[in-house]
């Protein structure tokens, strides 16, 4: 019986982004859940003492870590090494071996993987395992490296390891990096393949295991939901997978059925109480709210102040382990229930008919600025769909009432 | 599409109504407040809904209390014939949509079915009346212009008003060259902040060298300690050598002393025995001393004492205590006996009167014997007896005289009671004259004796009591009695002679008689109390002086009797008392104190003799007392008074005995002694043996050497002993063994020493001083958060910036886009309702005018068939309102593909003279083709120009009977 832990992305103090508004001390707070989130990790693994670690990449944020980030890091390893626990780890695009930064030194029971694929070994009581993985020497790693795998071993007996920090080819959630085909990975013959890089758990395969676990902690609202990592058993070639919950903060949405809200004080006690539970059900939360199925009596009730102002007053009367990120509203519903006027449908259709030139064009001001372009996220297909939502909805709102 | 049919449940003053309405045209006539605006609203409001409670529209809810809302039946071209039902539920009421294929629907159906307009849009289109144009003329081009486009684009004001807002918004977050715009401020603060990054970052930087330096810092410490070690190491031993000089010369001084004393021997622990023996010595000999001592002191004791003999006697007589005790009692008890008797003898003596001693003897010697005594009571009782008769006789006797005393003075008190003479005489006479009355009347009864009889009785009972009496006192020599009864029985005597004479009267004269009784008819009774009264006295008289006799003579026995008694008695006691003197008593005592006499003489007799039994005793007991003193006096050997003779002798005992005790203890004590002597003489013994051994050992022979050789022993083991202490001294500081003993050489050795010593001290100061420098830089590095901090600012208000940007992203979407629709309106869809409208406008003023045109300025412009063009105020009212139908119609008509509502028209047509009318009506009526029309009106020439429309009376709504299909 073989059993390990399967980490990674743990993106240590990484700033948190897309956050406006909060005070001070909530972003200090904010600050050390990833470095919190790592403290459960080291803290189970001393608990349940498993055969080893394997840490697939993506441990800091990028190439302004910070010491605090790196000592942080090392003390948990040390503490592993303490409870004899060996740790296998690659360091991923974010980390990258190029960057010339301080490196601390890393205790004995640390396996780094170099910049080619190599393999590891150890005996686990009386059985061997091989464990496969690189590092990325430097950003960009474009390359193929399923490529560089050597195949299983099989029929010696040998429980064979994969650690592979990228995505699959044609993934574009996140920038595509050593990109493999599940076809690849299974071709390999591998036991287990422990994935890093995309911060969404998934996995790819069952049997043998592919898995991402996610990374530890969410950081912005589209890492939504608990986060952890897996602990991996292997009896024989059967593998179960169980997954452990380490972050402290979790990014989530509320929906807000509105159907029947025409009181300001119904709407915010209905968002407490929905808050109340995502925090009872995992821990402290950052939420935004989205407010669907709007009635005229609803949309009469919002369009009283601005959205700044209702989440203002939400965030007034929040709990101390939840903060409110922001509002939505669900626009289709509300044209449901108060037909645009023809006016109103010849300026949407306006916008839908823009092409990427004519978006653009519409935008350049600002973010083909040469001052303000380079802090902007890209254009993306989704945000412009949003965008012309959102433009939709103030003429709407200009003119429905 | 087309409205068929209104159903109204409950709608302002309609409920309950069905309204077909007609194919084409359907005008709804009333005359004002009939209904035809609550028809108009209801078709609006079924369709687009109640108004929300606070509008200003008016909801129409029904008076009556009847349901709320209704239906309206639809054909479309495109889904059939649908009803369309609106109710009472939430503000805008309950909608259900029902199609021809029995699906039903909602909201979203609805706007479906109306193309998704609203009221607004529907309104402006195809609904209208002739206000919408009121002050046409005032409106400037534009707005003319805008007011026109306006009616077919709902909302196109609001939108441009919009535009212009979006717009300052925008200029607001963001300008190109700005400074205050929201966003302009934020970029220059993300470059600060991208500058303050920069520098923190740089700082980070500094962490990798500082560690590398502190590695390098910890080898030289290393280095340096160990030089430093090893400095202090040869300093410590060059001053052990320094240390070592003078122990060797002091050893080497020592070693020769010893030598100089030399060898000698010494007891182990010599001087502790021999003082030891020395002190038991000393201690036996006391002992022994003080033994021969005691033992000749107890001797001498022993011989001092020995009396045994002398105790036996005093334990003899100590035996003979209680005989002692006797006697004294006896002397006590015979003491008090004597004391009692003489006393008892003196009282006795007292008591018989034998006051005289010489009397005394006679009574001790009378003879007290019973006769004597028999025979002096006999002479007292005789005395007695006398005595006694003497009083009897003298009571009889003054009894018997006071009776004659009393027996006088009766006799007196009758003489003076005694009746008169002439009574006497009366009542002597009357016996006479009652007897013969008597007689008299004796002759008629026969009764008379019996009271003769009867006077007899009672003198004989007087005489026989008077003669008893007269015994009596007699035998009693009571004389006054003896005396009465005398005079009662001489009484009754005379008495008793006096009847018997009576008798003797005669009883002849009868005659006589019966005169007689005449006479003393009713004084009989009188006569006869006289005569009873006169003999009573006579009577009593003499029985007195018959008892007074009787009397006398009792007391003249009774003083005789008296008289010879008192001889008697006198004599008798003569006899007595001259007998009672003889016996040595005195008569004084009296007759009755005889046997007492007796009794005590007998009683003194007997005491007498107990007294000289006594005095015997005693005597006796006198003589054992004095023989035992005697004795006593003897063994003690010296006077002792008998009171506390015992006292003394148990004292002496005691002492006695106490002696013989103590010489018994000495006895004990003579053995005891006499055995500790022989023991410690022995001790001693032994005791000077052993000293000797102790001398021989020391090899010595006095006390005096012994103590001077352990002296001397004991100095050389003090200087061994320092010798010892010096050696291991030496054996510490041996590892300095190789420096000789050169004392400069060494100590130029520790200066050099000394001042490496400094120097790598100083240099491990420097050492240390850098490592903590570089520690806490590291530390700090390590536990800085600045950096951190301005990371997460720069990446929220990156955040910031970016919300920012899509803020105004958003806006700048709107605006354009809201640009390019009006550019589209005004390029293309403007044009086309014109021509459309100018046909219309042709053909409504009949030719008259050839089109509306927008001027180069922007206005409305109306062109007339001979080139003359007129601004829209210049026009007339009715050509005004011509100009605005077409406008609306022809836009209506434009829309008619994609919204084929029917037109709503409230009254637009009163201005028009009847050929502008039947103008009007033809062009509805040809565009009815097209569109359903819905006239409501209140002028009731406008149905005669149409005879093909439905024409509905609105006030005979109500009244028709139609019912509603619920």
């Amino acid at each position: 019986m073989i059993r390990f832990l399967h980490t990674a992305d743990l993106h240590l103090d990484s700033p948190f982004k897309g956050i406006t508004d909060m005070p001070v001390s909530r972003l200090t707070e904010l600050r050390e859940s990833t470095f919190a989130a790592y403290e459960n990790l080291i803290q189970y693994a001393e608990k349940s003492v498993p055969d080893f670690v394997l840490i697939a990449g993506d441990i800091y944020d990028g190439e302004d870590r910070s010491l605090r980030a790196q000592m942080r890091f090392v003390k948990g390893l040390e503490r592993l090494q303490q409870a004899g626990i060996p740790v296998f780890m690659s360091y991923g695009n974010h980390d990258h071996l190029g960057g010339k930064w301080t490196r601390f030194q890393l205790p004995e029971n640390v396996t780094v993987f170099g910049p080619e694929v190599e393999t590891a070994e150890l005996t686990v009581r009386g059985q061997r395992v091989r464990i496969h993985g690189f590092s990325y020497k430097e950003r960009h790693i474009k390359e193929a490296m399923i490529g560089h795998y050597p195949n299983a071993a099989r029929d010696s007996g040998i429980v064979d390891i994969g650690m592979l920090h990228g995505s699959i080819a044609g993934e574009e959630s996140h920038a595509v990096y050593a990109p493999f085909t599940r076809e690849a990975l299974l071709e390999k013959g591998y036991h287990y393949w422990a994935l890093g890089h995309i911060h969404k758990r998934q996995v790819l395969h069952n049997e043998p295991p592919i898995v991402y676990p996610g990374n530890l902690q969410g950081r912005h609202r589209n890492e939504r939901g608990v986060k952890g990592f897996y602990e991996v058993e292997f009896e024989g070639n059967e593998a179960t997978l169980k997954f452990v919950p380490a972050s402290v903060l979790v990014f989530d949405e509320i929906e807000m059925d509105c159907t029947e809200m025409s009181h300001a004080n119904e709407w915010l006690t209905a968002c407490q109480n929905a808050a109340t539970e995502v925090m009872e059900r995992t821990g402290a939360c950052i939420l935004s709210v989205r407010n669907i199925k709007m009635s005229p009596d609803s949309s009469h009730l919002f369009s009283g102040s601005s959205n700044e102002e209702w989440l203002e007053v939400l965030r007034e009367s929040a709990d101390r382990g939840i903060w409110f990120s922001g509002l939505q509203f669900e626009a289709n519903q509300k044209s449901a229930l108060l037909p645009d006027s023809p006016l109103v449908r010849s300026v949407k259709e306006q916008i839908d008919s823009w092409d990427e030139e004519d978006w653009k064009q519409a935008l350049q001001d600002v973010y083909q600025h040469a001052r303000s372009g380079p802090y902007l996220s890209a254009l993306t297909a989704e945000m412009k769909k949003e965008l012309s939502i959102e433009a939709g909805k103030l003429i709407t709102n200009e003119l429905s009432t | 599409m087309k409205i068929d049919r209104l159903t109204i449940y409950g709608f302002g003053r309609h409920s309950n109504v069905t309204i077909e309405l007609g194919e084409g045209v359907t005008v709804f006539y009333g005359e004002n407040e009939a209904g035809k605006t609550t028809i108009h609203q209801f078709i609006l409001q079924v369709l687009f809904g109640f108004p929300a409670k606070n509008s200003a529209l008016l909801r129409y809810e029904p008076k009556t209390g009847s349901r709320y809302g209704g239906k309206i039946t639809l054909i479309d071209e495109q889904y059939g014939r649908v009803e369309v039902e609106r109710i009472r539920g939430k503000s805008a009421g309950d909608v259900t949509v029902r199609f021809e294929d029995g699906k039903t629907g909602g909201q979203s159906e609805l706007n479906e079915l109306l193309r998704q307009y609203d009221r607004a849009a529907f309104e402006s289109v195809f609904s209208f009346s002739l206000f919408q144009l009121q002050g046409l003329e005032q409106m400037d081009s534009d707005e003319l212009s805008r007011t026109l486009l306006s009616s077919g684009t709902t909302g196109m004001d609001t939108l441009l008003q919009l535009e212009k807002r979006l717009e300052k918004e925008k200029a607001e977050l963001f300008k190109k060259s700005g400074k205050n715009p929201q966003m302009n401020v934020l970029l220059k603060e993300l470059r600060e902040l991208e500058e303050k990054l920069k520098l923190q970052r740089a700082k980070v930087d500094e962490y990798e060298p500082a560690v590398h330096r502190l590695e390098e810092v910890e080898q030289q410490l290393l280095i340096e300690r160990n030089n430093m070690q090893n400095r202090q190491a040869e300093s410590k031993k060059l001053e052990t050598a320094l240390l070592r000089l003078p122990i060797i010369a002091n050893r080497n001084r020592l070693l020769t002393e010893i030598e100089e004393l030399g060898q000698n021997e010494f007891p182990p622990n010599g001087i502790r025995d021999q003082e030891m023996l020395e002190s038991k010595k000393h201690e036996a000999e006391a002992i022994y001393a003080r033994a021969a001592f005691q033992l000749q002191n107890v001797k001498d004791q022993l011989e001092s004492d020995g009396q045994k003999d002398r105790e036996v006697a005093v334990e003899a007589l100590l035996a003979k205590e209680s005989d002692w005790q006797v006697l004294q009692q006896e002397l006590v008890s015979g003491k008090s006996d004597i004391a009692r008797l003489t006393s008892e003898r003196q009282r006795l003596l007292g008591l018989l009167g034998a006051a005289e001693p010489s009397l005394g003897g006679v009574l001790l010697q009378l003879d007290s014997s019973f006769t004597q005594e028999q025979r002096l009571q006999e002479l007292a009782e005789r005395v007695q007896q006398t005595e006694r008769a003497i009083q009897s006789s003298q009571l009889e006797l003054q009894r018997t005289e006071e009776m004659g005393r009393r027996t006088t003075q009766q006799l007196k008190r009758l003489n003076a009671e005694a009746p008169t003479h002439d009574e006497q005489a009366q009542a002597a006479k009357w016996p006479a004259v009652r007897t013969r009355l008597a007689e008299a009347k004796a002759y008629v009864s026969f009764a008379r004796k019996e009271q003769q009889t009867s006077s007899k009785t009672v003198i004989w009972i007087l005489l026989a009591a008077g003669i008893l009496v007269a015994s009596y006192g007699i035998l009693q020599q009571q004389w006054l009695l003896a005396f009465l009864g005398i005079v009662v029985a001489a009484v009754s005597g005379y008495g008793l002679m006096q009847n018997q004479q009576t008798p003797a009267q005669s009883d002849d004269r009868m005659k006589e008689m019966m005169a007689l009784v005449k006479v003393y008819e009713g004084k009989e009774e009188a006569f006869e109390e006289l005569c009873k009264r006169t003999d009573d006295f006579i009577r009593k008289a003499e029985q007195l002086k018959v008892i007074a006799e009787g009397h006398a003579m009792d007391i003249e026995a009774l003083r005789s009797d008296v008289t010879r008694l008192n001889e008697e008695s006198i004599h008798a006691r003569r006899r007595l008392a001259t007998e009672l003197h003889e016996c040595g008593l005195t008569d004084s005592a009296g007759i009755e104190a005889i046997p007492e006499l007796f009794r005590l003489v007998r009683q003194l007799q007997e005491t007498d003799r107990s007294l000289s039994l006594r005095l015997n005793d005693q005597q006796e007991t006198y003589t054992k007392i004095e023989k035992h003193l005697e004795s006593a006096r003897t063994v003690l050997g010296r006077e002792v008074p008998e009171a506390d003779l015992y006292t003394l002798i148990r004292q002496e005992a005691r002492q006695l005995r106490d002696a013989s005790l103590t010489a018994e203890t000495y006895g004990r004590q003579v053995k005891e002694l006499s055995r500790t002597l022989e023991e410690k003489k022995l001790e001693l013994q032994a005791y000077r043996e052993q000293e000797q051994h102790l001398f021989e050992q020391a090899g010595v022979a006095d006390k005096q050497s012994f103590y001077n050789a352990f002296d001397r022993w004991q100095h050389v083991q003090t200087l061994k002993l320092s010798l010892d202490g010096l050696n291991d001294q030496l054996k510490t500081l041996h590892h300095a063994d190789e420096f000789g003993d050169d004392e400069a050489w060494i100590q130029q050795q520790l200066t050099i020493s000394e001042e490496r010593l400094a120097a790598a001290e100083l240099t491990i100061s420097e050492l240390t001083d850098e490592r903590a420098g570089l520690l806490h830089k590291t530390e700090a590095l390590l536990s800085d958060d600045a950096h951190l901090y301005t990371q997460q600012l720069y990446e929220n208000k990156k955040a910031e910036f970016n919300a920012l940007a899509r803020s105004w992203s958003s806006r700048q979407a709107a605006a354009e886009a809201i640009r390019q629709t009006m550019g589209d309106l005004k390029d293309k869809k403007l044009p086309a309702v014109l021509t459309k409208a100018n046909k219309l406008f042709h053909q409504l003023t009949a030719g008259r005018y050839e089109q509306l045109d927008i001027n180069p300025d922007g206005r409305f412009q109306a062109l007339r068939t001979d080139g003359q063009s007129f601004d829209i105020a210049e026009l007339s009212q009715a050509t005004k309102e011509q100009a605005y139908l077409a406008l609306r119609l022809s836009l209506a008509s434009e829309l008619a593909g994609q919204a084929p509502f029917p037109v709503i028209m409230d009254d637009p047509f009163v201005h028009f003279d009847a050929k502008r009318l039947s103008r009007m009506t033809e062009l509805i009526s040809e565009l009815s083709t097209d569109h359903q029309f819905i006239v409501f009106t209140c002028h009731e020439t406008l149905a005669p120009h149409w005879p093909e429309a439905k024409i509905i009376h609105v006030s005979e709504i109500g009244s028709s009977t139609e019912g509603v299909a619920l």
